[in-house]
């Protein structure tokens, strides 16, 4: 489903972004917190823990890269 | 199956007055025997009798039925209390048509309304199935059931049988069903199903299509809710008797009865429960309300509160599924809340990190806090566990883990802290006293 059309939901009407997980795709392989470390951290056992607020756009930036590097496709990009 | 248990209705007269719009009062006598509802099931002669025809819910009626859902200030009864009316109105949004689905998969061990309410009310959900089906352009309808429900199953079929044999002008109904799990009636669990996946939960991406983009929409409700629903339809905004079903249980029975919206958890406790014999208080110290995801409320807190869905949600609590479960003056709510939780992690789809890894973690360490043996390391790592599972399922399953444990701890906290520094337990004066006052299937 992280298919380039959920990705053009991103275009929102507000402009306002976030960073979302399903976490059944995701293993916590953390790939994500390698790459995005400013923007999330990792939980006990290793899964990410993501920041609830809209992006700026300096985060935007690192959070793209961390939903392209995902194995799992688990990150996405959401739009309000 | 058969229908041995030895079920009555209770026939002594409540305290308080509950409303009869759906009827009777039932009990069940052990958790997990088969219930036999069925002697007092209405046919459908006595159904027409007791609530008159279903209206059309089609076109104009089906917009007025959404309005008058929105008035009434229906939620789901499953346990998410999510407004009705606007599950509708996202199916309507993406076009309309696809399937109506009636869940009657009742996950929560505890909860015992929609099984009371599938055997004796059988056509009053169904009512609302179609009534939901012609709002929204339905051509299928779905009552979807855990597999070893028998009596409940048959309960559904005879009704069916008998809606055919009248050739009542109504969309297919056919009965689906799920693994004897808890989360096989999570409602993304039922959607992913008929989606042609496995029973289990799901991320819904797009809250206003949990459905799924690209397939064809599915309106899901709880049984209650459709009854409730079926109801409404027959009634004006005005003269809708707002009541919820209740599960109230009591040691290794439940009863299930239905409250108007003024009934407090006090008149509820009082009509139904009893504190075991030689217990000297006759108050219960504590109750667990929603469910086994639900909160504990110390008994000063939770004797006053009204059992309406509205009333709960602006004091920050949740009727949830409808589950009152007293805790005695003389039980352990520590161990209780530690044998509910393992319970809980058991349950676990095992899907989210967070769930499969965190709620074990969790439930070993409230494990190690009932027995006495918690060091404080330990205790360090339980607050930050519940701080950092909350939210990140695909379902609710963690989060309602998580409340429930954080508000036990909290409501016994002078024993809680008795448990933590290795002392006896205040309440039964032992180590590592043993739960078993709430009903937990024999197998997760």
């Amino acid at each position: 489903m992280s298919t380039p059309q959920s990705m053009q939901r991103t275009l929102s009407k507000t402009g306002a972004v976030r960073l979302r997980i399903d976490p059944v795709a995701c293993d916590g392989v953390g790939i994500c917190a390698h790459l995005a470390a400013d923007l999330l951290t990792v939980d006990s056992w290793g899964y990410p823990i993501l920041p609830t607020d809209p992006l700026s756009r300096r985060e935007l930036r690192a959070a793209k890269g961390a939903v392209a590097a995902c194995p799992r496709r688990a990150l996405f990009l959401d739009g309000d | 199956m058969t229908g041995t248990a030895a079920l009555r209705l209770v026939t002594s007269p409540p305290q308080h007055q509950p409303s009869e719009v759906l009827g009777d009062l039932v009990v069940f006598p052990r958790l997990g025997s088969t219930p036999s509802l069925a002697a007092d099931a209405d046919d459908f002669d006595t159904h027409v009798q007791r609530y008159g025809p279903r209206p059309s819910a089609s076109g104009a009626h089906g917009q007025a039925l959404i309005t008058r859902l929105h008035d009434i200030g229906l939620t789901g009864r499953g346990g998410g209390h999510f407004p009705a009316a606007r599950k509708w109105e996202a199916v309507l949004a993406a076009g309309g048509g696809g399937t109506v689905v009636a869940n009657g998969a009742e996950g929560e061990p505890a909860s015992a309304k929609d099984a009371a309410l599938l055997h004796s009310r059988t056509h009053l959900v169904l009512d609302g199935l179609v009534c939901a089906a012609e709002a929204v352009g339905a051509d299928e309808c779905v009552v979807w059931l855990h597999e070893g429900a028998h009596s409940t199953r048959v309960a559904v079929q005879r009704a069916l049988q008998e809606r055919r044999a009248r050739r009542l002008p109504e969309p297919p109904i056919r009965i689906e069903v799920g693994p004897d799990r808890y989360l096989s009636g999570e409602a993304t669990a039922v959607l992913r199903t008929l989606a042609g996946g496995p029973t289990l939960p799901q991320l819904a991406r797009d809250p206003a299509a949990p459905w799924g983009r690209g397939n064809r929409p599915i309106l899901l409700h709880n049984v209650e809710t459709l009854a409730r629903t079926a109801i409404a339809a027959r009634t004006s905004a005005a003269s809708y008797v707002p009541t919820s079903l209740i599960t109230v249980v009591n040691h290794d029975r439940r009863v299930v009865c239905e409250v108007s919206a003024e009934t407090t958890v006090a008149e509820v406790v009082a009509s139904w429960w009893r504190p075991r014999s030689g217990t000297r208080t006759a108050v219960p110290q504590a109750v667990l309300l929603g469910g086994y995801g639900g909160s504990w409320l110390p008994w000063s807190r939770a004797a006053s509160l009204p059992l309406d869905p509205t009333a709960l949600r602006e004091v920050g609590l949740s009727l949830g599924a409808g589950v009152i479960a007293p805790l005695p003056a003389d039980a352990c709510g520590v161990a209780e809340a530690a044998a509910l939780v393992g319970y809980l992690a058991d349950s676990s789809a095992r899907q989210c990190g967070p769930c499969l890894f965190g709620l074990a973690a969790v439930a070993d360490l409230t494990s190690a806090l009932a027995e006495g043996s918690m060091s404080r390391s330990q205790a360090r790592s339980l607050e930050r566990f519940l701080q950092e599972i909350a939210g990140r399922g695909a379902c609710r399953h963690p989060d309602g883990a998580i409340r429930m444990l954080s508000t036990a701890l909290r409501t016994f906290a002078d024993d809680v802290h008795s448990h933590r520094s290795g002392r006896r337990c205040l309440i039964t004066g032992t180590r590592a006293p043993k739960p078993g006052l709430l009903p937990l299937p024999e197998s997760a």
